[in-house]
């Protein structure tokens, strides 16, 4: 280094020396220079550990990832039939797919080199072959140390089994703010969970809510699909939670307890609000629905929405069905039941209870009196293991006893118990009584029997752990083979162990060992291997029907052949809450369908729904038109505003739709299909008094102005096309703007 | 003005093909015969809108973007996006991850520079030096290569520590490269830096005097050739520089070769500081786990960061409203004052030979001018 400037001309010519070195830049003949083991290179994808989730297209800075549906792929409960295909034009390489992928199955190779004139091959879907089906050793690869991902659930907090050894409190305590927002924060929003849900719910759009802390808009998002919703964030079965994809490599997100941390937060008294009812025009027609529960009540609350009177008829004091007088207090507490029950209630729909219809109520009378009928009675009769000695005075069925704790009747209980089966229902009653032996014994000594061994019982995990600390001794895998009587006093039950349950073909066949004897010591037995529906109600009906095999043959909408009559719940479809309420509500379509004569009942695609909008944003312009110079000058100029604005969202609207650029995407189907009912209770054209108030005038618009922001609020994420997000976003934010406007009136 | 002097008199446009500098950039110039008499910078050419698209983005998504923002010396930015954000949300970082970071500032700061005297070399006519330094630089490439995946967007710091740990032998392998690159100092000495042709090429053209270096706001190695020692790692220490021991080379004459000198000692620090690096770095976990990036809000915030680039002092200015994407990131290009009104100064009065020359010892960086 020449500081001070004084340099040399030789020095340069020592140069020289390198002149035999082998150039570093240039490799002839070409060969491919190799890479660091870490190298960002081109994708592949193990295709059988891929659930395509979507989660790297969804973090992808450059749009690079799309998913695309795979011909021959069929969909299965926490796996789509979408893999991501990459467009490596976008490509930036920044592996952040790789660090956010949910199964690991997504990695980099070490492959680097591409030549084509042809574009379309940089387009490209990964499989675990490599691009070229060239082997090249993997590169950047997924590690569990950076890994983005949030695997580990934020614990739920119970009573121990001493605190509810001896009580029905409920047990499970439920999230707090703080501890639901960090369960929320987990979510990736892939949606495999609405895949798997019975009832389709919008499970990543409550959670997304729950994270923003805007609890009404995820009560808004659960009750589209689920007017149950307190009791499913208590007893559901979580399919959703199954297929959840963070459940791959971690802890699933606890949805259900999501979605009760939601419910309970939000007030009764604002249910009506969030769902904003009233735009509902009666259409005259009546549905009897019996039975009050889960089915019932979910085709209940959809038909009043519609628009129709609906009565339902209930054998007992309360509704509620199986979730009143089947699942014990300590899981469902009746107050979460009710503020669930009276929402339903107060929309309207009639429920008659202490009404036996066969009894209280013809069959007949509700045919001639209603123009549907909807039957959801359920599984309220108990199945016997016919081994001898059942017909002794002390072997209780399940069911019954569990309806009488409900009920609050005296039941008998002993010193020494023995359950027969391995279900929830068997959980149920065996801590139930548990829970009685332990008030009035103090402890607890029963027995629970199952012919399936521990690894195939049919009850919940959790369940069965939860039986266990609360004192429950568990012999599975053992059939009963006669209750020993001796002086007319129960002994216990003689057992063999089971070998087996399911045959080859996987049919109920259970072989036994009949030298393995066992006798469980008890005095009182209950039977809960399984239910099964008491229909006589319906009469000489039940010969006409078509049957389908062992079950009514029933079409889609869960009609039957005979058109008047709809069948839900249990005895079409079960065995659970969230299966009742899909099909409940799936049913309420069909008889919609079938009343109005409707022939859509979903849309699929984009353009269906902006014609809807469209034809509301024009609605609410003629109906405001109607009033314009009536009220106050406040109101007034806010009026003139809206109709005018009104006009530019028309014009917007109209402008995209026959824009040739977007027309294509026009067609593209929703990511799932919308009720379309949903969208057109919106533009049912409201005959408002001439005379109206002021201020309910505000409240109604408020409310259509309300509707208005919800249906842009879910347009905008149904649609993956920019330009129709962006559409959507901007009228959303307009509706957003009138309401704050409205209400600051108010 | 004679007719003559008329007739000489002509305008010129130069770029946007790189003109002597590290990316497209262009100038419309007014000469006379060799003199320029004027010149006026016109940017542009590499506006990606970089400030706008980070504000439509989740903010881990940013990371791919940030480092695109200066090619040569892409991981100041990386360092400050993290940092900012860091900053905002309150994340603790991993002791091991401050080393690593400072360890590929560094590298990084050495490609840039190896990259820039060989620039620097050429624009007088010496391309073997360029083809040296370019070659050697390809060193440190692997060397990133290695560590991160990448070779020349590193995507690699992020909030909350860097992505991944040393590969096994890294060190060693960073240690090896810095002997390499020590021991091709001599040879560039012989062939550029003390070769008359060079220094008289080099001397007295593009003089910042120190009064104007500092009204202008130049900074890094340009401004230390006036002789100021301004420099952002010992004035306001960040990551693990404060625990190092290394020194700021500064010259007094604020010319063209001046710069060079600067630049050529800064390589000898940072190699320096390299070894001190691999020497004493801590173990433990390089990344502290942030929430889930699809889903994480930065709370409500803004935060100033800098860093000292090889071109100088770059810094980012970051606000969140408290949702997913930042509310607003400004990016203080460190070439954005030498690149620009500097730049138009020094060609002002210079020979139209030693316009890419000027350019080149700048070290300006257009993409961080355009942003």
């Amino acid at each position: 280094m020449s500081e001070n400037r004084k340099g040399s001309i030789l020095k340069p010519f020592k140069a020289l020396k390198f002149i035999g070195e082998k150039p570093v830049t240039i490799r002839t003949p070409f060969e491919n220079r190799p890479t660091a083991p870490r190298y960002r290179g081109f994708h592949v994808n193990d295709q059988e550990k891929c659930i395509g989730c979507g989660t790297c297209a969804e973090i992808c800075d450059n749009d690079a990832i799309r998913m695309i549906e795979v011909p021959g792929l069929e969909p299965k409960v926490g796996a789509s039939n979408l893999r991501p295909a990459i467009d490596y034009g976008r490509c930036c390489w920044c592996a952040l797919c790789v660090d956010v992928c949910t199964t690991n199955s997504l990695n980099m190779t070490q492959e680097y080199t591409h030549v084509s004139d042809d574009l379309d091959t940089f387009f490209m879907f990964p499989d675990s072959e490599g691009i070229h089906k060239v082997e090249f050793p993997l590169g950047y690869q997924a590690s569990e140390d950076s890994n983005f991902l949030d695997l580990e659930r934020v614990e739920m907090e119970e009573l121990s089994a001493e605190e509810r050894g001896d009580s029905f409190v409920e047990i499970v305590k439920g999230f707090s703010k703080e501890q639901a927002m960090a369960e929320a924060s987990r979510c990736v929003a892939c949606g495999l969970c609405t895949d798997t849900c019975p009832a389709h719910m919008n499970i990543p759009e409550y959670i997304e809510a729950i994270w923003d802390d805007n609890l009404s808009e995820a009560g808004r998002q659960i009750y589209k699909t689920n007017p149950l919703p307190e009791v499913c964030g208590r007893v559901c079965t979580h399919k959703c939670e199954t297929a959840c994809s963070i459940g791959q490599r971690g802890e699933p997100i606890a949805i259900r307890w999501l979605k009760r941390y939601a419910m309970d937060a939000i007030p009764a008294d604002q249910y009506g609000d969030i769902n904003n009812l009233k735009v509902v025009k009666p259409l005259g027609k009546s549905v009897a629905i019996v039975g009050s529960g889960p089915a019932g009540l979910s085709a209940a609350y959809y038909l009043r929405l519609m628009g129709y009177k609906v009565v339902m008829f209930e054998k007992y004091p309360e509704p509620g069905g199986m979730m009143r007088y089947g699942i014990p207090e300590y899981r469902l507490p009746y107050d979460a039941l009710d503020k669930d029950i009276n929402y339903i209630k107060e929309v309207g729909v009639e429920i008659k209870c202490n009404t036996t219809v066969g009894k209280d109520v013809n069959f007949d009378d509700l045919h001639r009196d209603f123009d549907v009928v909807l039957i959801a009675t359920g599984f309220h009769v108990g199945r016997s293991t016919r081994v001898p000695g059942t017909d002794h005075k002390d072997v209780f069925q399940a069911i019954d006893l569990l309806s009488k704790i409900t009920k609050g009747e005296d039941i008998k209980v002993d010193e020494k118990i023995v359950v027969i089966g391995g279900g929830n229902v068997a959980m149920d009653i065996a801590r139930s009584l548990a829970r009685k032996q332990r008030q009035k014994y103090g402890k607890v000594n029963l027995i629970v029997t199952s012919l399936e061994s521990r690894d195939i019982m049919p009850a919940d995990d959790e369940e069965i752990e939860e039986a266990t600390e609360e004192g429950c001794v568990f012999y599975p895998g053992r059939g009963p083979v006669e209750i020993v009587i001796e002086d007319g006093k129960i002994q216990g039950l003689k057992t063999n162990k089971c070998v087996s349950v399911f045959d080859e073909q996987h049919r109920f066949s259970p072989k036994f060992d009949e030298n393995d004897i066992k006798l469980l010591e008890g005095t009182m037995v209950v039977e809960s291997i399984g239910q099964g529906p008491d229909m006589s109600y319906l009469g000489d009906y039940s010969d006409k029907l078509e049957m389908d095999g062992r079950r009514m043959k029933v079409n889609e909408f869960y009609q039957t052949s005979m058109d008047w009559l709809f069948i839900a719940g249990d005895i079409i479809k079960g065995p659970d809450v969230i299966n009742g309420i899909a099909v409940g509500h799936q049913a309420a379509l069909g008889i919609d369908k079938m009343l109005e004569k409707k022939h859509d009942i979903f849309f699929h695609s984009i353009f269906q729904v902006l014609s809807k909008s469209l034809k509301f944003e024009e609605n609410c312009r003629k109906s405001n038109a109607k009033f314009e110079g009536k009220f106050s000058p406040v109101i007034n100029t806010m009026l003139v505003e809206m109709i005018k604005k009104s006009e530019d969202l028309e014009k917007r609207i109209k402008r995209l739709i026959e824009n040739p650029n977007v027309l294509i995407h026009l067609d593209e189907k929703l990511k799932r299909p919308q009720e379309a009912d949903y969208f057109e209770r919106f533009v049912v054209e409201e005959t408002v008094d001439e005379n109206i108030s002021e201020k309910d005038f505000l409240k109604l618009v408020e409310k259509k102005v309300r509707t208005a922001f919800g249906l842009y609020h879910d347009l905008e994420k149904l649609t993956k096309n920019k330009e129709l997000e962006f559409l959507f976003g901007y009228l959303k934010d307009q509706k957003k703007a009138q309401l704050e406007r409205i209400k600051k009136l108010l | 003005m004679s007719k003559i002097d008329e007739v000489r008199d002509y305008e010129l446009f130069i770029g946007p093909n790189h003109p002597g500098i590290a990316g497209n950039y262009s100038f419309k110039m007014k000469l006379r015969g060799d003199k320029v008499l004027s010149a006026k910078t016109d940017a542009g050419y590499l506006h990606r809108g970089f400030e706008k698209l980070m504000e439509e983005r989740l903010f881990i998504q940013n990371i791919a973007i940030v480092c695109r923002i200066c090619v040569p010396d892409p991981d100041p930015n990386e360092n400050n996006y993290a940092r900012a954000v860091e900053e905002i949300a309150g994340i603790e970082v991993p002791e091991r991850a401050h080393w690593i970071r400072t360890l590929v500032l560094e590298l990084s700061r050495m490609a840039s520079h190896l990259f820039s005297l060989g620039g620097h070399a050429a624009t007088t006519g010496l391309y073997v030096l360029a083809n040296w330094t370019i070659a050697d630089r390809d060193r440190i490439m692997e060397l990133f290569e290695e560590l991160t995946g990448g070779r020349v967007y590193h995507i690699y710091q992020l909030p909350g520590g860097v992505r991944r740990d040393f590969p096994d032998g890294f060190g060693r392998r960073v240690l090896e490269v810095m002997d390499y690159i020590e021991s091709r100092l001599p040879d560039y000495d012989d062939l550029a830096i003390n070769n008359s042709l060079f220094i008289k090429r080099a001397t007295g053209i593009g003089v910042i005097t120190k009064e104007q270096a500092i009204s202008w706001g130049v900074t890094g190695p340009n401004l230390r050739a006036c002789g100021v020692a301004a420099d952002v790692r010992k004035d306001d220490p960040y990551e693990v520089y404060d625990k190092l021991d290394f020194e700021i080379p500064t010259m007094t004459e604020g010319d063209s070769y001046a710069r060079m000198i600067v630049r050529r000692k800064e390589l000898v620090q940072s190699i320096n500081i390299v070894r001190q690096i691999i020497d004493k770095i801590p173990s433990g976990p390089v990344w502290n786990k942030i929430p889930n990036p699809l889903k994480w809000k930065v709370p409500a915030g803004d935060a100033y960061v800098r860093t000292e680039s090889s071109k100088g002092e770059y810094a980012y200015y970051m606000v969140s409203d408290g949702g997913r994407k930042p509310y607003r990131v400004h990016v203080r290009g460190a070439s954005t004052t030498h690149g620009v009104h500097v730049l138009e100064n020094l060609l002002a009065g210079s020979r139209i030979e030693d316009a890419s020359q000027i350019m080149f010892s700048l070290d300006a960086c257009p993409p961080e001018v355009d942003r």
